[in-house]
């Protein structure tokens, strides 16, 4: 009864057009209100401890670094060098717009701003070059879920915050996979380009190529700086966002001077911005999930499942599903937050390794960036490129294909994720 | 009538004592008081992190938690005594003072707080831990140490020249394996637990301090509840209490064994000489926290160190 | 009035981007100190095995120096984290005022005109009541916070306490009640017809292109 109530509530609220994050908040409180002995003030400290997470507080710096990089020209610069590189291929320069994807991934902790920041230039050049437009933008859309599962990823620190799982593990569980999908967007682009007969550049030459890697080398150190940093034990993954806040800055302002001092309060203001949202969001689902713990709900959930006998493959299929359903219509961190108590324990039974299952929460948020209703990439396209959301949705679909086969080799093979942690010694 | 519901939560796994003990607690009190009381328990943070666990007994929101005792600056300065480097010979010394009357006594200091301690739950002695072997203070300079959140660890690590650095028990692998720390102090049930002999060449035995716990409760619900409730609830802590601490001790021994048989860190014994210099670099901390603490409290803790 | 209003509208905008750049600024310094004693200490035991004894020494005292700093800033964590909070529970009400909350209008849009300004005003009416619980809720907490008068963890030494920071959460949800009160009496009057939520990252976006289209 009362988890019915909850979940009716939040879903209830969602679609009459309230706010997710306050969805998510009203619903617990009304749930606590009406069924609990407890009391809102509980909610009201959970709510706070939000802001006391040292592993969260990784994501207001990785987004102010993000903005400092879009804003600041790393992204052009990265482009540039991603067309040097492959645009001499065969649909080159969609292919150098997944390469571009994937650079900014490891940059940039979040997918939406790897698609405002390659989307709104790349998809207009390949325009320009006579690309049509829905394939441009589908490609940048789907690219750009790289964005949380290269590291860094703001959705990787979610998970590592909810189960405590080592961030720095998780990233590197990232890398293989990331890269293994960015080269699978580009192998089927070359062949979608070869029938099409897309277009290529002429080939850039060494001195050019050699030239525009040069000015994009400021943006490809910081990869260096944070994953170096972080496996050298300079800093905490927290701490590295905070570096990687400070030197996009310094970048954008001394090294680029794309743009002014003056205009870094907007930066600031604009970075301050997303982290409200996405944090308000993180909060409430905080909340959502201790009124899911106090009900005993994720404890009762385990028994029952632990009780049906899966075998851990059969587990995975259903984790996938339940959580390409959620990734409909919710924003990736409040999934993870709301789903891991409840599916964690019952991998951790099933001896389904926590990094694993991690990249498989992952991925399933990536494809759930790219579904409507709720699918911020898609927004994001839909604006950077002018297109309506229905034409957005179109163009995305296909290449969801793709991600969805990467997913089953990701839940199917754990290889693909532990395979570099495990190399590199992390137990 | 409904029965009387007490929220246990706490930081850790089931598996460890304090999570044995919140276990065993509750079934006890629900084979003796069925239908009176019922005890629910959230282990691993589930409910609070240890940051507002504390905050959400005030109010009420939870009535039972058994925090670290390096965790209650904020409440009293007297439960610093805890902390002090070298104070306590062994865990037998600080048993004895915890059952005197000056420790029994620091169970009602945060009264006014609404916070009543209903007993002491042992982890173990301290140990330093690093990635170079620590044999005299020296040996630790520029080194950083993971602490808890404590004024009187702070200046432990300073007085010999390292740096404390705060961070989550959650985080402390990453960080001892990546070398954003280089150091920490733990009972070897924890390190054992927490595989930390597998991220530390080098683990030396110290006992400069110990690592306890106090089980507190809300003293306004404490107080509210039925006479014959509370004085069962009493006789059940103290039978807990008493298991509690006696498997805390046999699992510090088991878990140095299983360190030494793992081979992974070397185990450094102190002669007495190298003792004494850490006695040296340490015990004037002491000095900088008497005042607060109260230098009566500090004697009847000594005098714990004798054996009746 | 309108003057109030878009003044403080301003000292909320740059309250943000203060908070931001601040907590940033403490956790790089940190860092830095960090990262600074260990090369002069391992410099000096260089020298000390070549037996320069006095720029060993030098060289100790320069690691000396850093790691003191080092040592003071061990409140850097618990302050970033307190601005955080700051940051926030004053900036929610922003995200109500420039729309920065995502949510999903698709089914309310296939609904008809009359019908959408009703799911308008229950939406709104949700979000009032979220914020009042939310406010009445907190103040109550910080209230217990303050009663008891505790310093917060880590942060005696530069006497802040708990109840500081903790204020920032009532005072957040008053703002937020005032800023849906606003949008309730332009749903009623006819001049809005939704709570105008976000496509997301819609404004930082726009900004980046106008940008770049200026370029
Ligand atoms: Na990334
Ligand atoms: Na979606």
């Amino acid at each position: 009864m009362t988890i019915l109530f909850l979940f009716f509530m939040l879903f209830l609220l969602m679609l009459i057009g309230v706010p997710i994050a306050i969805s998510l908040g009203l619903s617990g409180a009304l749930t606590i209100l009406f069924f609990s002995q407890d009391s809102i003030r509980s909610l009201v400290i959970k709510l706070f401890e939000t802001s006391e997470h040292y592993t969260l507080l990784a994501i207001p710096f990785f987004l102010l670094s993000g903005a400092f990089m879009t804003s600041g020209g790393v992204a052009k610069r990265l482009i540039d060098f991603a067309n040097a590189s492959v645009g001499h291929i065969r649909g080159g320069l969609a292919i150098a717009a997944v390469l571009a994807c994937m650079l900014f991934a490891a940059l940039s902790g979040s997918s939406p701003a790897t698609v405002a920041a390659v989307g709104s230039i790349a998809i207009a050049g390949m325009v320009r070059s006579g690309y049509p437009k829905e394939f441009g933008a589908g490609i940048v859309c789907n690219a750009g879920t790289l964005g949380i599962l290269i590291p860094p990823s703001i959705v990787m620190v979610v998970y590592a915050a909810a189960t405590e799982t080592s961030v720095g593990k998780l990233f590197m569980a990232g890398v293989v996979p990331g890269a293994l999908l960015g080269l699978a967007l580009m192998v089927a682009i070359y062949i979608v380009a070869r029938k099409k007969n897309l277009p290529a550049m002429p080939r850039a030459s060494f001195r050019q190529w050699l030239s525009s890697g040069r000015k994009a080398i400021w943006g490809l150190l910081l990869m260096v700086i944070i994953l170096g940093g972080i496996y050298t034990g300079m800093f905490t993954p927290t701490e590295a966002a905070a570096v990687a806040a400070v030197y996009a800055g310094f970048v954008a302002l001394f090294v680029y001077k794309d743009m002014k001092v003056s205009e870094s309060p907007r930066v600031l203001l604009d970075a301050g911005k997303l982290t409200i949202m996405l944090m308000f969001i993180i909060a409430n689902a905080m909340v959502f999930a201790f009124v899911l713990t106090t009900e005993q709900i994720p404890q009762t959930i385990a028994q029952w499942v632990t009780g049906l006998g899966l075998s851990p493959w059969m587990f995975l299929l259903i984790v996938n599903i339940v959580l390409l359903l959620a990734g409909n219509f919710m924003e990736p961190s409040a999934i993870i937050l709301i789903l891991a108590p409840i599916l964690f324990p019952i991998a951790m039974e099933l001896g389904i390794d926590p990094i694993h299952l991690g990249v498989v929460m992952v991925v399933n948020m990536e494809i759930g960036l790219i579904t409507p209703p709720v699918g911020l990439n898609l927004f994001v396209t839909s604006a950077v490129t002018g297109m309506p959301l229905g034409q957005t949705i179109r163009a995305a679909l296909p290449w969801l294909l793709l991600l969805l086969g990467f997913l089953m080799i990701v839940t199917y093979i754990p290889a693909v994720s532990l395979w570099l942690p495990n190399a590199l010694g992390m137990p | 009538a409904d029965p009387i519901v007490i929220k246990f939560s706490h930081v850790v796994a089931d598996s460890t004592p304090k999570g044995q003990g919140a276990l065993m607690f509750k079934k006890l009190v629900e084979e003796r008081l069925k239908g009176k009381v019922e005890v629910q328990v959230y282990p691993n943070s589930s409910l609070y992190g240890d940051g507002k666990e504390m905050e959400a007994l005030l109010l009420g929101d939870v009535q039972m938690i058994a925090p670290s005792l390096a965790k209650f600056g904020q409440y009293t300065k007297k439960l610093q005594i805890f902390d002090l480097p070298f104070l306590f010979n062994d865990i037998q010394a600080v048993d004895r003072f915890q059952h005197s009357d000056a420790g029994k006594g620091l169970l009602k200091s945060m009264e006014n707080n609404n916070i009543t301690g209903l007993g002491y739950w042992h982890n173990g002695m301290k140990q330093l831990s690093a990635n170079k072997a620590l044999h005299e203070p020296r040996d630790a300079r520029g080194l950083k140490f993971r602490v808890q959140a404590s004024d009187v660890l702070d200046e432990q690590f300073k007085a010999i020249r390292a740096n404390p650095r705060k961070m989550s028990f959650a985080e402390v692998y990453q960080g001892l394996q990546t070398g954003v720390v280089n150091g920490a102090e733990n009972p070897w049930s924890n390190i054992y637990s927490q595989k930390f002999n597998e991220v530390q060449k080098f683990i030396t035995e110290s006992n400069h301090g110990v690592l306890d716990y106090m089980l507190i409760t809300n003293t306004k619900f404490w107080n509210g509840l039925p006479a014959d409730v509370r004085s069962e609830l009493d006789k059940i802590l103290d039978e807990v209490t008493d298991k509690v601490n006696a498997e805390a001790e046999a699992l510090n021994q088991k878990a140095k064994q299983s360190v030494v048989d793992s081979g992974t860190s070397e185990v450094i014994a102190l002669k007495p000489e190298e003792r004494a210099k850490w006695v040296k670099a340490m015990k004037p901390v002491w000095k900088k926290f008497e005042g607060e603490i109260g230098s009566d409290l500090i004697d009847a803790a000594l005098a714990a160190n004798d054996a009746k | 009035m309108a003057a109030v209003y878009r003044y403080w509208s301003k000292l909320e905008e740059g309250a943000i981007a203060f908070l931001l750049a601040f907590m940033t600024l403490v956790t790089f310094v940190y860092v830095v100190l960090n990262n600074l004693y260990t090369p002069f200490y391992d410099l000096s035991d260089w020298l000390a095995d070549k037996e320069w004894t006095a720029s060993s020494d030098f060289f100790l005292n320069v690691g000396d120096f850093f790691i003191g700093l080092a040592q003071e800033m061990t409140w850097s964590t618990a302050l970033t984290k307190a601005l955080f909070a700051w940051l926030l529970f004053l900036g929610m009400a922003y995200g109500v005022r420039t729309a920065g909350h995502i949510g999903v209008d698709v089914v309310v849009k296939l609904c008809s005109k009359p019908v959408q300004k009703v799911l308008a005003i229950i939406a709104c009416l949700a979000c009032l009541l979220y914020a009042a619980m939310m406010c009445y809720a907190s103040f109550d907490w910080v209230h217990t916070l303050f009663n008891a008068n505790l310093y917060a963890e880590d942060l005696e030494k530069i006497h802040i306490k708990l109840w500081y920071i903790g204020a920032v959460v009532p005072v957040g949800f008053a703002l937020v009640w005032l800023r849906f009160a606003e949008i309730f009496v332009r749903i009623i009057r006819g001049l809005q017809s939704g709570l105008g939520l976000a496509d997301e990252a819609g404004d930082a976006l726009k900004h980046m292109v106008d940008g770049e289209e200026h370029k």
